[in-house]
Formats: C-alpha cells, structure tokens, sequence
C-alpha cells in the first residue's frame, strides 16, 4: 500500500517556518564556514533559495539536512544571493544592495579567537563535517546527506577533522 | 577490540549501535590510553562553544523570507521557537567517572534500602526493571530480550561454584559447562525472534513477562518483565541494564532457591556439580564482584507474595498461566532447567567445550598469543617442572608468584598439540627473558666503529640529549648493559621509525635474540594527539600507493574541479583564483564594493592593476604630447601659409627690453603702431612683401639676426641704417623657398664694415648677395615667417645707430 500522505510535499509555509526556527545556525555555520559574516548571509540566502526550489520529499526528516547541504554547496561554490553580476562589467556594475537583515551578534561572531583560527587551517570538508556536528548538532547521517557523502565517510571524515583540529589547536593555543 | 580513534569519535557522538558501544565502553575501561584520547575530543567538542552565534532577530526574518520569495508580503510566520541543539557530548557511563558515578554500579550490591529509582516492586523484590536502551555492556543472550526488560536473579548462597565472574569488560573469566539436554516439559512455542530496539513491548514479549528463563550461566536465573515504551528520541540513561546479584557463599542448599516464583511450574534445575574448570579464579584487579554477601536474605521456600499474572495476549495463549499452576506449591526441578524454546539442537548448538571462551564471540582486547609461541616448553623429562602439570593436561605458567597451589590456572590447554623433542627445546631457548649479552672483543669492536659512525654523523650533537633519550631496555631488543649509552641513543635514533608490530622472522639463520613484546610500561609515552591510530580505518593514515587504485578522500575534493565544486573565485578569468574556499581578508577594507575588495585582495591581481593603470597612462601621454607637440606645428607650417600675417603692434616688442626703448623718438617719429603696408588679404608666403616709406640715402651698417627673444618663440633680425635722417628705407622681403629668406634693400648702400655672416635661432646662414640692390639671403633651419617688423629710431642696447629695421620670424 503506498503511504499517499508520506508523499505530500511540504508546502511553502511549512519551509518557511522550517527555515524560520534555524536562520540563526544557519548563518552561524556559514560564517564560520567561510569566514565572514556578510558573506555568510549571501551565501545562506543563496542555499535556502536552492532547497526551496527543490525542497526534500519529506521535510520533517530531510529537511534540516537538505537546508544545510544547500548551504554547504552555496559556500563551497560562492553562490550568493542575490546573484552578482559575471564578467567584466561587474568592475562598474553597481551590485545590488545587500540583504536587509539585521544582525546581532556579528561582531562577536567576527571575533576571532583560537577555535576559530585552528578552523581556518583545516579544509572545506573538514571544517564543514566539524561545524556540522559541534555547531549544528546534527548527526552523522545527516553529515553524511549535507556533504553528500556515505555515513561511514562522514564518521571518517568528523574523525580526522578532530584530530586534526586537536593538533591545530595545541599548536597555536598558549 | 583494538583502539581507534573512529570509535571513539562515533562513541563521542552516540552513533554506535549498542554492542559495539558495549565494546567500547568495556575497552574505555582497561585502556588507559583511549580514555584520555576521549577526554580530548570531549574537551575539542566543548571549545566549539567560544564560537560566536549569529543571530537574527524576529523583526528581521520576515523581510529576510520575503526577499527569498518564501512568503508573501502579508503572511504572518509563527513565532520562532528557540530549538535547543542537541547535546555534543552525551553522558559519561558512571564506571567512567560520568554523571552518577556516585550511584551505586550495575554489579555493586543492592542495598536493603528502599531502590532510589524507585522501580523496586512492593514486598522487598529486589528485581530492577531496565530499560531498553542503556550504556550497559549486554551479556551474551540477553540481548535479544533486552528491549523487553530483563531481571536477572541470582541463585541463593551457598553455590559460589556455579556462578560465575563478569568483569567490567563484558567477559566471563570461568566458562560455563555445556547444560546437558533436556526435553521440553511443556509444548512451549519456539523462541520469538528479538524485537527490534527503540520499539513498544512487542506482544511476544509481554507474552514473555513474568517467566523465568534460564540464563546462559548456570544459577543465574531471568525473569522477562515487560519493559516500559521509550521514545526513540529520548538519550538513554546510564541506567544498569542488566542487574546481577551475587550469591552468598554460604554452605545453603538449592532448594532455598527462590524457585516458589516459577509461576508457570516448570522444573527448576537442581544444583550441577562445579566443574573443575569452573572455579573462579582470582578477581581481576580492576573489576571483580563484590565480596558482599546478596543484601537480600536467602529466599524461602514459602510463596512470594502473589504476582499478578501477565494480561493475556493474542499469540501466544499457551503462555498464560493458569490459576491452578500459580497456586500449585513450586517444585524442584531435577534436571537443568530448559527455557521455552531449548531443544537438544540448540544445546548441541551452545555447547562449551572446556577449552572454549563464551565470550570468543567478541574481539579480544588481550589477544592470546600464537599457540606455539612464546608457550612455556614443557618439560620432556617428565619428571614434571614447575610450568607443567601433565594429569592435569594444562600448561601452567611457571611463575605463579601469589596465586594458590591448589589453583591451577589453565591457559588455554592444548591437548592435540604433542610435544615435539625437536621444536621445543628451540621454543624454550627463544622463550627464555633477554640475558645480558656479556661484551666480548668482536662486540666492543663493533661498538667503537659504530660510536665512531655515530661521532661522524651527528657532530656537533649534544651527548647529554642522546644519553637522556636512551630508549628503556623493553623496547631495545639488545640487552643495553653490553653497549654504551652513546650506542644505545644511535640505536634508538636508528630504530625510532621501527615499531615492533610482529617478531621478527626466524625461519632462516641462526637463532635471532628472543624478541620481546612491548610491556606495558608506558612512561614516555607522547601524548595522545601525537601518536596515529594504526588502527583507525582512516583514508589518510593508510599507506599511499600510487599504482593501487584507491578511492580519492572526501575531504580533499574531486579530482578535476567540476562545475559544483570550483572554489571561490576561480571562475572570475583568468586572473587566478583567490587563493582558496575562504577570502580571509574580507571585510578588511571595509564597506568598499565588493569587487574592489576582491581585486585588492589577491597580490597578483594587484600587480595585474599596477601594469594596466601604467600603460593606460604612457598611452595618454604619449597621445597628448604628440597631438600639442612643435612637430605638428612644423608638418603644418611646411605647407604654404594662406594666413594672413599680423599687424605689427607693441605687444610684438621684446619683453626682455625696456619699455622706454620701444618709445619712438620724437626725431625720427617712428610710430609704433605704423599703418600697416601688407594689404590685410592673404598672401602667400614666398611672394614680396615691401615695408618702409621709401626713402633713400641710408646706409646699411650691421646685420644682427642672432636673437631670440625669451619667451616668445622668434628669431629677431635687426637691419641698421645710418647716415641718414630722411623716410625710412624701403625693404622687400621674399621666401623663394619655405626655409629661404630673402630682404633686399632699394636705394641702401652697404658701409664698409658690414659683415654678412652670422646665425642664431631659425637662421642657420646670412649671405650678402652680389649686385644691385643690396640684398641678403638667410637659410633657415625651418620653415618660418615674418610675423612682425617695425622701423625704431634711436640707439638700442646693441648698437648706435639711427635706424633700426625689425624683422621677427617665427
């Protein structure tokens, strides 16, 4: 018997609402992903417009995974949203202007501290499968569905992140 | 198990599935090693809360939303609920040092006292409902009834033979003997499957609550209770899954077993003899059970206070116990007891041998070593050592300092292994503890040339440092009494990268020094984050081959970058990329564009901006300096002049003459401002042009053309004219050629004296030419004109004469 309300897809409220309750990490893990605040919300408005366009077949499980592979896949390949101008013309080509968010707590996330400068030495993935876990609490199977790899991948992948992130930190901490 | 730092990162995060957190929990507890590798990570997760959070307010998620185009100008969202994050770090097991260590462990004694979790059944049952899921290491066979709540009991004092030791790491130090078969009292049905975990009480295992099922050791009895549904969510509690009491060693006899709780009748078994093997040994020092007796008094024979009976259930109505067998007084079983579903194949299927582990299901933490290695060699003569006891037909270590005579320990016995006269004596010379070799000649030799080597290929090295970091006489196979402690750091130094993984080989050669294993004396360990876990199925720790194919780590990306993977700033020309995923050094030019932050950003680009803006600029240069430079004005003036040319005027006089010269004198009343002769229309160049009055008598004295005003960019030629006081003299001037300048003077007589050379500015030559009139041709350098003349009376600064004849060329 096919489950015909399993297949429902979710409706744009219920999106909105989802991505409503996490905004706030959202942004957090792209701005220590990438590094900056202001690029963090481009690129977190880039993804969550990604995954509305092709939103998960179910939105209570998939959903906070497929936002954050959205994400991930925005800072990996420096989509913004808006979408900035290509080519030569965007040397004199007024971008638009940015988002009208407020932010709070952007000068204590653009604080930079030793956690943070022992996460800039690691990768993309590295950093992403630590924020993934530390920052967003997912689990390992969600891991593995934002950075599109397998469960045993991520579980490697968040095990040498640690590792490497403990021998980074001993080595720049005081 | 083995340590890995996998393990212990998925342990950190509750991804294991319960035997293997089992597993790891029972290896956390004897590896000192792994557990300070967790605190750790423990200490890497907590550090990730000094990150700072971005938060966005409510009043800004709206427009956020909206510029998205997920809601509409006028939808309303809920308001925002502050989702807690799930917790990094899950509780610590409290035989771990975790939340509730204080409480009493799963295998300490429970006390007479009233249960603290409260889940002690009324009428002093000691019984501890568990739990579904719990940190708990599971025990064999009781895993599949775990989700349905397990009671173990224990049998009453008095039968300290048949139970047997459970240690902390999940293993059973005494095996069990093999039960022998019984039939089947009672047309039970066949064992249910598990149920699978994180579910309700399944009916077949309510079904089960309430019957006593024999454990996998002898004595130790289970009671199946229905567990209480959990939600699959909910974090398990570090709650004792499994609670084991321990009898008391008292001489008491089975049948104050509390067999009065079979409700269902079924025979109970009486007590088996206590094989020889099945003697506890001594605890292990870490965990051993506890030398108290139960808390609860020896179960009489009396009835328990009345259970209520399980409700009926659907599949399994036969399980129902009637009222006639809850009343019936208990029986004794006479032979062992059998659970619902035991059949003889199943038996067959566990049977223990005496030689077998119960636990050989689960990796070891303590491999045993090979089976013909490293084995005390019996002693042939037969006379029997120390190490052998041959009725016994167990290998027994030989030193046995501490341990009871009586008590023999077995160590793994191997009955169809014959000693062999040939390979033993070997064994036993390999077997031997390192002796210290005693130096002779050829190995002091051999330790002065390797002293030398070592002086040679370290000088200048300090030989305090090397003698400190001499290696202990475990890990250096060599005794180091037989060589220096400058050889022995050579050596160290030499054999660092070795890591004494397996022996060496000993098939050929002569008998190579006994090889000993690493002990287990740590001290100079490095710390944990230095050493690799060999271990750990890590992709980048494994040994790199080239020529094996091998699957590209994740976390070093694609091999080519493809379109989804191109990293920031790579698809902006080719200018270079950015340098990476990350600019780290945005945001430091504040709110500039973001284009401009992004060129400045990169060195490269940077030069590439210097060299563009450098050439733009020589260009520019270039282009206005040749459009306003004298060339053109040269290439234009080359060309027959249509200009018409300009009335002589004051402003033509030399600045860098007095102005009262260029007054007229009131004699010669010279006017400054004469009429002009030229008609105003346009004449070519070269044609004549006649200027004075026409008077006659003058002579010519001096021809001075040498001049170029400052400023003014001319070529003055001044004609004077004496011996006379009458109307000026007439002049023509013609330009046979553009650069050919020719004045003749009508009616002018030259003095003596003249002279006719001369040069300065555009007049490269002056030549007086023969016959009559009087005339003069001056070859310019270039083309040039006549752009004013004028008639001054008077002495000028250069000459005295009456009459000066002006002529400017430009």
């Amino acid at each position: 018997m096919i489950n015909a309300a399993a297949n429902v897809p979710a409706t744009s409220g219920e999106f909105a609402e989802l991505v409503s309750e996490r905004l706030d990490e959202l942004i957090t893990y792209a701005a220590h992903l990438v590094g900056d605040v202001d690029s963090a919300v481009e690129m977190t408005a880039a993804g969550i417009f990604h995954a509305a366009k092709y939103p998960p077949a179910h939105l209570s499980v998939d959903g906070p995974a497929a936002l954050y592979r959205s994400v991930t896949r925005a800072c990996r390949t420096g989509q913004r949203f808006p979408p900035r101008p290509h080519g030569p013309s965007r040397l004199w080509h007024h971008s638009r202007p940015p988002f009208e968010a407020v932010l709070r707590g952007g000068d204590v996330a653009r604080r930079m501290n030793t956690v943070k400068r022992a996460l800039m030495t690691l990768t993309f993935e590295r950093r992403a499968a630590l924020l993934l876990r530390n920052v967003a609490g997912l689990r390992h199977a969600e891991i593995a569905r934002a950075l599109e790899c397998s469960p045993d991948a991520a579980s490697k992948l968040l095990a040498g992140s640690r590792r490497q992130f403990s021998a980074v930190y001993r080595e720049i901490a005081i | 198990m083995k340590c890995s730092l996998l393990a212990l990162s998925s342990y950190l995060d509750g991804e294991l599935e319960a035997g293997r957190r089992a597993e790891v929990e029972a290896h956390l507890v004897g590896c000192e090693r792994c557990r300070a590798g967790l605190d750790c990570l423990r200490e890497e997760t907590e550090r990730f809360s000094a990150l700072g959070q971005v938060h966005v307010p409510d009043s800004a998620v709206p427009a956020f939303l909206q510029q998205l185009g997920l809601i509409g100008p006028d939808d309303v969202l809920p308001p925002r609920v502050g989702r807690t994050p799930a917790p990094a770090v899950p509780a610590q097991p409290p035989w771990l040092g975790g939340a509730g260590s204080g409480q009493a462990l799963p295998w300490m004694p429970r006390a007479n006292g009233p249960d603290p979790r409260g889940t002690a059944q009324p009428g002093g049952d000691h019984r501890d409902t568990v739990q579904q899921e719990s940190d708990q290491p599971s025990l064999p066979f009781t895993d599949e009834l775990a989700p349905a709540g397990l009671t173990l009991m224990s049998p009453p004092s008095g039968e300290p033979a048949d139970v047997p030791e459970i240690d902390l790491s999940g293993r059973s130090t005494a095996t069990p003997a093999s039960p022998p078969p019984v039939p089947v009292a009672a047309a039970l049905p066949p064992a249910p499957p598990g149920p699978p975990a994180s579910t309700p009480p399944s009916p077949e295992s309510a079904a089960l609550a309430g019957r006593w099922i024999p454990h996998a050791f002898p004595g130790v009895w289970a009671e199946v209770e229905a567990g209480p549904a959990r939600a699959p969510a909910e974090v398990p509690a570090p709650t004792p899954e499994v609670d084991v009491t321990w009898p008391q060693p008292s001489g008491s006899a089975l049948d104050s077993f509390a067999v009065t709780h079979d409700p269902l009748g079924t025979l109970m078994p009486p007590a088996p003899a206590p094989a020889p093997w099945a003697t506890p040994p001594p605890p292990p020092p870490t965990l051993q059970a506890p030398p108290q007796p139960p808390s609860e008094p020896p179960r009489p024979d009396v009835p328990p206070p009345p259970r209520v009976p399980p409700p009926p259930l659907v599949p399994s109505p036969p399980l129902v116990p009637p009222p006639s067998q809850l009343a019936r007084p208990p029986q004794v079983p006479p032979a062992f007891p059998t659970s619902p579903w035991h059949t003889p194949a199943l038996d067959e299927r566990h049977a223990l041998r005496p030689d077998d582990d119960p636990w050989s299901w689960a990796p070891r933490d303590d491999e045993p070593p090979p089976p013909s290695r490293g084995r005390p060699a019996p002693d042939l003569s037969g006379s029997g050592g120390p190490g052998f006891a041959p009725d016994a037909g167990y290998a027994v270590t030989s030193d046995w300092s501490g341990v009871d005579a009586q008590e023999p320990r077995a160590v793994y016995p191997e009955p169809d292994v014959a000693p062999d006269p040939l390979i033993d004596p070997l064994i036993a010379r390999v077997a031997q503890p390192p002796q210290p070799v005693p130096p002779t000649l050829i190995s002091r030799l051999r330790d002065q040339v390797a002293l030398r080597l070592a002086l040679m290929r370290r000088a200048g090295s300090d030989e305090g440092r090397l003698a400190r970091d001499a290696p202990s006489p475990a890990g250096n196979p060599r005794s180091p009494e037989s060589v220096g402690p400058l050889v022995a750091a050579m050596r160290s130094r030499m054999a660092s990268s070795f890591e004494p993984s397996e022996p060496p080989d000993r098939g050929a050669g002569p008998i190579p020094a006994p090889w000993e294993p690493p002990g287990p004396d740590r001290t100079g360990e490095p710390a944990w984050s230095e050493v690799p876990f060999r271990s750990a199925t890590i992709a980048e720790e494994l040994p790199r081959s080239p020529a094996a194919p091998r699957v590209r780590d994740l976390d070093r990306g694609p091999r080519a970058p493809g379109r989804h993977t191109r990293r920031l700033g790579d698809r902006h020309g080719p200018l270079g990329a950015a340098g990476g995923s990350v600019a780290q050094m945005a945001g430091r030019f504040g709110d500039l564009p973001h284009q401009v932050r992004r060129l400045a950003a990169h060195p490269r680009r940077r030069w590439w901006i210097v060299a563009v803006l450098a050439v733009l600029v020589v260009t520019v240069s270039l282009v206005i300096s040749h459009a306003g430079g004298p060339s053109a004005a040269g290439v234009a003036m080359a060309k027959p002049s249509t200009r018409p040319l300009p009335a002589a005027s004051a402003t033509l006089a030399p600045q860098s003459q007095p102005a009262t010269v260029l007054q007229p004198s009131a004699s010669t009343a010279p006017t400054p401002t004469p009429a002009p002769t030229p008609a105003p229309t346009p004449v070519p160049t070269f044609a004549a042009q006649t200027y004075g009055a026409g008077g006659s008598g003058w002579q010519l004295q001096d021809v001075r053309c040498c001049d170029v005003e400052t400023g003014t960019g001319y070529t003055r030629i001044v004609f004077d004219l004496g011996d006379s006081s009458g109307a000026n003299p007439t002049a023509t001037v013609s330009f046979p050629t553009p650069t050919t300048m020719v004045v003749s003077f009508p009616g002018v007589t030259a003095s003596g004296s003249l002279a006719a050379s001369g040069s300065g500015g555009v007049v490269s030559g002056v030549t007086r030419q023969g016959g009559a009139p009087l005339a003069f041709r001056l070859s310019l350098s270039k083309a040039a004109t006549v752009q004013g003349w004028a008639y001054f009376g008077g002495a000028d600064a250069e000459s005295s004469a009456p009459l000066h004849l002006y002529f400017d060329l430009g």
